[in-house]
């Protein structure tokens, strides 16, 4: 051991004081590093073996640069620690008070140790700046004195380093340390070596596993009270207290993922690794809890340092198509029974690093999906090197409404997606390594690579319908009430609670095996110093749980009813209620049911349904009467609350349906159905509703306004139906009727135009109602007289009838809108001719508004003149009409004659005059030319021989 | 057309029921102001016809030229916006709306758009009228609450606007509307007058009705003219010229109620109540009023009931369709009338015969 330079030294401690300054965190930091193994060479009881302590040494300098593992328990010896800024190291310090008997320690203390080590070893030290005194009487307590190179002397103040330094705690692998305590040295060294074996295998098996350190602080910190639910959380796979099945059920479809995740098949964990692990098994036994624990932790290193090495080997993930048929887990259950310990245990136990997406995060589609796909196709860079297993919890709480259905759309479209694609998979090797960039892309096609698991309470959640279906479901049940007791047994007895065995199972049946509420109440009287009687249980120091329970169960509760069970209400109700105590106690429950499902109208509907299945004794129907009557009640309530808003109303409505419970309840399971006569009666209701509208707006105004709507079906719709359907019209064409007939016919085509009524064709034919298929009534009127079990008395006319009539009727509603258009044509071309005639005044002296005239009159003529059925021919007629009542508008060729005639009749107007205006019409003739067009076909309009030369 | 619409009076004069009420109303409008009417009165009694013709003698032929609109109205209630679906009748001078039809909305339409329509004063200034008139019908299904945004909007636009109300009951509107209308009962016409409506219809069609047809078919009509003329006419439509016993039609639903009675006189016991819920249930699917089905179920079981019973079978309607009224689900109060009656007339029969 050499001695330190001076220089050397002085530098150091200005160097020191700089880092201080700068680096303090760092320090600490190096300085736990730097303990771990510097501890190990300065035994001062054996410095003989000194090669041992070398072969030592590199391995965990390797440890600690590569992982910035947790340190060895040797730091959190309970030894003093000098703090000086001066050259005295560490752990001279801790053998000189430790082992002051020693020989060689007065020389050691004095002096800094080997020279290799010397300069992490002067760093370490020297986390808390506190230069030495020179005088004694600075320093108060313990001290040393230190001789320098140069011969002075300081004192240096001794401090002990408190156990539980946060910071410490924080990375160390705490639990650890206890038993450790002193016994470092007094061990032979073998055994040191075999515990520097171990704490490698533990570096590697637990490196960077923020589950074990949060487990371990957990265990350590009960001195600060953890919650006992999360201190004594099942941390093994055997732990568990869901039953067995489930458990093996849910890890076996983990396990299926292995292949995927895991790439290749795992071989046997490597023989060394074996042997290492059943030297040592006592170490995981520090939580007390016993061999069978100690030896599934182990099981659970050793997965994980499988998996660790399986993806360094492949350096990368390998994606194949081993995966499990259904790629998303569903969990569920009521709350307490340990669906997320299930998860996160199974997890942890196959080797994966749990990804929790819980009702706290933000989880709309686009976040989910965002972290969801980050989670499944990238790893943590930064030690931990398990692949992900994505946890999303509370699924059907936070994610209700439209958002949470598109949300489980997004989950399932990543799980679902590329199930056909096996192409990209190559890339995606990749890609879930260069993500950031690429993720746009592969999100779209990539195939869910990790195992996603959901739980949520309910699983017939309306937002969860597709999940449920795509996903592999697994129900919670309770747990058997022994199983839960032992488990708070054994809780009670570490915790040193005192506690009845018998209490316990009171504790357990009150809260329905919720193991969460358990212990949370027994931490509260434990807490309280306590103890739980049985009396507590039913008192209000223990809370009750909000049960809520499904629409069945209520309606199973109300209408069936159990017998008086042993041990669900014995416990206290003899206390508490004397004789009567069962019944009422039974009543409280229920109460306590129905006002905890709040769903009063469903109740009652499904109760009001379901009691005809009820086998009660009823001969003269009271019981009957009192129920409907009940059931009134309740909505005369339940409206008059919605009405108002009054809803604290709701309070009386269990009593409502505790009276009918009363009256009606048997013993015999009674039949149940979803309630769903109500539902089909609004939708019925709706639709003919429906029918109606539409009908009452196709009526004409002047029918519509003499009728309300519940007029027309307790008043018309009957006699209607009947007076569309004179007996004596006969099935012929309409030109065959005699005169009287085709009156009647007439009236009939004008009611039914009136009730916009019509017979057409049915679209899909099924829906003809009477004998034969043909025109059906148009809206279907006939509906709404329909009943069940009835047979209506109205007449049809045969289909030739209908068939003429539904011509009939079109053809008068064409009639009447040609009419109406034409008026309103001839109208607007009649003061259009007005305007043009008097422009023609103006230029010519006699108005040629003769031939207009003529011409729109044939144009309103024309159009009723069709009569005779076909629509073609009046529409025809109409636009006949149209092309001439425009040239007519141009006066070209018909003032000619016209002007000839007068001029004729009146010679008296000069030549001078007839040159004008023949001029004037050339001139008009040839601002606009004729156009001729040629319509083929029949056409009522006046034809006269005309020459082209006129027309040119 | 149908015979209904065809002799439908369309002036004040020609009406041939209420005649003393028709005057009264000529006399309102010829002393040039009219206050705000609430003509109430069972259906089928004339209270339409009155109201038509009244605005006809106000405003002359052109109150006649009316047009339909379904449109949707954009209310802003408080902070949210609603659209409220409505359909309207109207003329130059008059809007006819149905502010029950918005449901429970309805205090939205009575409070923005009636409101919206009674400020605006009509356009046509050359009319002797100065304002218009708002025809509201089916008042009395209107809600407590729109009934009270209704007697502001009442005092506050009367100058430029009249509002006609119509309704079947005047109980359900509440006395603040009530005391700021003039009421006009229209009674249900009796058996004579609707046979001398009858008589004329058949005249004016060249038919021969002899007077004890008319008479049954009055009394089947139950006191409702428009029933009346309608049965009528599908009585012409089925055999012309009458004879003596020819049957006079009824309605479907009111056959299936007589089937319904039947079914519950001949056996009284849960499952036969639950085939009742279910004709029950297609009654009220075909949009028939709950009221108008408890009405005419009791009237079809007092035919089949002993005089002993019937005074407590009919307290017990009365008191069910009052609870009908306060609740929202007929089908149970129905139903629990149903049971009633089947228990009161299980344990008769059981006191009688053993």
């Amino acid at each position: 051991m050499d001695a330190p330079d001076f220089d050397e030294l002085q530098w150091m401690v200005q160097q020191e004081e700089e880092w201080i300054e700068h680096h303090e965190d760092e320090f600490s930091r190096d300085m736990h590093d730097s303990l771990g193994f510097e501890a190990e060479p300065s035994e001062p009881e054996f410095p003989h073996s000194a090669a041992g302590v070398v072969k030592v040494l590199p391995e965990l300098q390797y440890n600690a640069g590569e992982k910035r593992p947790l340190s060895t328990e040797q730091e959190l010896d309970p030894c003093k620690k000098v703090r000086t800024s001066d050259g005295v190291s560490f752990h001279d310090s801790v053998n000189n008070e430790t082992l002051g008997k020693d020989p060689f320690s007065p020389k050691e203390s004095e002096w800094s140790p080997t020279s290799p080590l010397e300069e992490i070893s002067e760093t370490s030290v020297n986390v808390d700046s506190k230069l030495p005194v020179r005088r004694l009487a600075a320093i108060k307590g313990n001290f040393m004195p230190i001789t320098s190179p140069s011969g002075d002397r300081v004192y240096a103040d001794v401090k002990e380093i408190e156990k539980t330094s946060d910071r410490l705690q924080s990375i160390h692998g705490a639990g650890r340390n206890s038993k450790r305590g002193t016994g470092l040295l007094c061990e032979p060294f073998e055994v040191l070596l075999e515990q520097v074996e171990q704490n490698l295998l533990m570096q590697t098996s637990t490196s960077g596993d923020c589950q074990d350190v949060s487990e371990n602080t957990m265990t350590e910190s009960s001195a600060h009270e953890a919650l006992w639910v999360e201190k004594y959380a099942p941390k093994s796979f055997t732990e568990l207290l869901s039953d067995e099945q489930t458990n093996r059920e849910v890890l076996r479809w983990l396990k299926q993922w292995d292949k995927c995740v895991f790439g290749e098949k795992r071989t046997c964990t490597s023989v060394d690794v074996l042997t290492a692990l059943k030297r040592h098994p006592p170490m995981f036994q520090n939580r007390g809890i016993g061999g069978r624990e100690g030896h599934n932790n182990s099981k659970a290193g050793w997965m994980d340092i499988k998996s660790n090495s399986s993806v360094d080997s492949n350096g990368g993930i390998r994606i194949s198509e081993d995966r499990p048929e259904e790629r998303i887990l569903l969990l569920c259950g009521p709350p307490g029974l340990g669906k997320t310990t299930l998860a996160h245990v199974a997890a942890k136990h196959c080797g994966y690093r749990v990804v929790e997406i819980n009702a706290s995060d933000d989880r709309v589609a686009t976040t989910l999906k965002a972290k969801i796909l980050d989670a499944v196709q990238m790893k943590s860079v930064m030690g931990d090197l398990r692949p992900n297993c994505v946890v999303i919890d509370e699924i059907d709480g936070a994610l209700g409404g439209s958002d949470g259905k598109s949300a489980i759309d997004a989950l399932l479209k990543i799980a679902y997606a590329g199930t056909k694609e096996h192409a990209l998979q190559e890339n995606e090797n990749d890609s879930a390594f260069v993500k950031k960039t690429s993720k746009k892309k592969t999100s779209s096609d990539s195939a869910l690579s990790r195992p996603v698991i959901c739980i949520c309470n309910d699983p017939y959640a309306p937002a969860l319908r597709q999940l449920r279906q795509m996903a592999k479901v697994h129900v919670f049940t309770q747990p058997s009430v022994n199983r839960v007791v032992t488990r708070l047994k054994y809780i009670c007895n570490s915790e040193g609670y005192k506690i009845s065995a018998r209490a316990l199972t009171v504790l357990a049946d009150h809260t329905e095996c919720d193991i969460r509420s358990c212990l949370n109440t027994l931490q509260f009287l434990n807490k309280r110093k306590e103890s739980l009687n049985t009396l507590d249980v039913a008192s209000q120091v223990v809370g009750r749980k909000d049960m809520t329970r499904s629409a069945f169960d209520v309606w199973g509760e109300i209408l069936q009813k159990r017998k008086p069970k042993q041990g669900r209400f014995s416990g206290s109700s003899a206390y508490t209620f004397g004789n009567c105590g069962q019944q009422s106690k039974e009543l409280i429950h229920l109460h306590d049911l129905l006002a905890n499902h709040g769903d009063f109208e469903l109740t009652n509907s499904g109760i009001y349904d379901n009691l005809i299945h009820v086998r009660y004794q009823d001969s003269s129907l009271q019981k009957t009467v009192q129920c409907l009557e009940l059931l009134g009640d309740s909505e005369i309530m339940d409206h008059y609350a919605l009405r108002h808003q009054n809803f604290i109303l709701n309070v009386y409505q269990p009593a409502i349906v505790l009276t009918i419970r009363n009256l009606v309840a048997q013993p015999e399971k009674p039949f149940m159905e979803w309630p769903k006569t109500l539902q089909r009666f609004k939708v019925d209701y709706s639709a003919k509703q429906d029918i109606l509208k539409s009908w009452m707006m196709k009526m004409q105004p002047a029918t519509y306004r003499n009728f309300r709507a519940d007029c027309l079906i307790s008043d018309l719709i009957s006699p209607l139906l009947s007076i569309l359907a004179p007996q004596r019209l006969r099935p012929v064409a309409s030109q065959l009727l005699s005169q009287h007939e085709k009156e009647e016919l007439n009236d009939l085509v004008d009611t039914m135009i009136a009730y916009g009524l019509n017979y057409k064709m049915p679209k899909n034919g099924a829906e003809s109602f009477s004998e034969a298929s043909g025109p059906v009534l148009e809206p279907p009127i006939i509906k709404l007289i329909q009943f069940k079990d009835y047979q209506m008395e109205h007449r049809y006319f045969s289909s030739t009838i209908r068939q003429v009539l539904s011509h009939e009727v079109d053809l008068e509603i064409i009639r009447r809108e040609s009419v109406a258009r034409s008026s309103r044509a001839a109208a607007s071309t009649a003061s259009e001719l007005k305007r043009h005639s008097v422009a023609e005044m103006q230029e010519v002296d006699v108005p040629p508004h003769v031939k207009p005239e003529d011409v729109m009159e044939a144009a309103v003529t024309s159009a009723p003149g069709v009569t005779d059925a076909s629509t073609h021919k009046s529409i025809k007629a109409t636009t006949a009409a149209r092309p001439i009542t425009k040239p007519a508008s141009k006066p070209t060729v018909d003032p000619f004659a016209h002007f000839r005639r007068v001029s004729s009749c009146n010679n008296g107007k000069g030549n001078v005059d007839k040159d004008a205006r023949t001029k004037n019409a050339l001139a008009q003739r040839d601002a606009r030319p004729i156009f001729f067009k040629f319509n083929e076909g029949f056409t009522n309009a006046i034809r006269r021989p005309v020459l082209v030369r006129d027309l040119i | 057309m149908l015979w209904v619409d065809k002799y439908r009076p369309h002036t004040l004069d020609k009406v041939m029921v209420h005649v003393e009420e028709a005057q009264q109303l000529k006399q309102l409008v010829s002393q040039g102001d009219c206050p705000h009417l609430l003509f109430y009165g069972p259906s089928g009694a004339g209270k339409k016809t009155l109201i038509m013709a009244l605005l006809r003698e106000m405003y002359g032929s052109g109150a006649e030229k009316i047009k339909v609109e379904n449109k949707p109205w954009k209310v802003e209630a408080g902070s949210r916006k609603l659209e409220v679906e409505l359909t309207t009748i109207s003329s130059n001078y008059h809007v006819e709306l149905n502010p029950s039809d918005a449901g429970f909305q309805d205090r939205y339409v009575v409070q923005e758009i009636i409101k919206e329509m009674a400020k605006s004063r009509p356009l046509d200034v050359s009319g002797n009228k100065s304002f218009k008139v708002l025809v509201l019908n089916e008042v009395d299904r209107l809600s407590k609450e729109a009934q009270h945004s209704l007697r502001r909007t009442m005092e506050k636009y009367s100058s430029a606007c009249r509002l006609v109300l119509c309704c079947n009951s005047a109980s359900k509107v509440i006395e603040a509307v009530r005391s700021r209308c003039l009421n006009i009962r229209i009674s249900a016409p009796s058996k004579e007058e609707i046979m001398k409506v009858l008589q004329h219809v058949a005249k004016k069609e060249g038919l021969q009705l002899s007077s004890s047809f008319a008479a049954r078919i009055a009394l089947a009509s139950n006191r409702n003219l428009r029933r009346a003329i309608l049965s009528l006419e599908a009585c012409k439509v089925q055999q012309y010229p009458f004879t003596e016993d020819q049957p006079v039609q009824t309605t479907d639903w009111e056959q299936y109620i007589v089937e319904i009675a039947s079914d519950i006189v001949n056996e009284q016991s849960p499952k036969r109540l639950f085939l009742v819920r279910g004709k029950l249930y297609e009654l009220l699917v075909n949009c028939i009023p709950p009221e108008l089905i408890l009405k005419r179920l009791l009237l079809e079981l007092m035919k089949k009931l002993d005089s002993e019973l019937k005074h407590e079978v009919c307290h017990w309607a009365a008191f069910y369709e009052h609870r009908m009224q306060l609740g929202q689900k007929a089908i149970f109060h129905l139903e629990a009338f149903v049971a009633k009656f089947m228990s009161i007339y299980k344990r008769f029969l059981i006191n009688t015969f053993g």
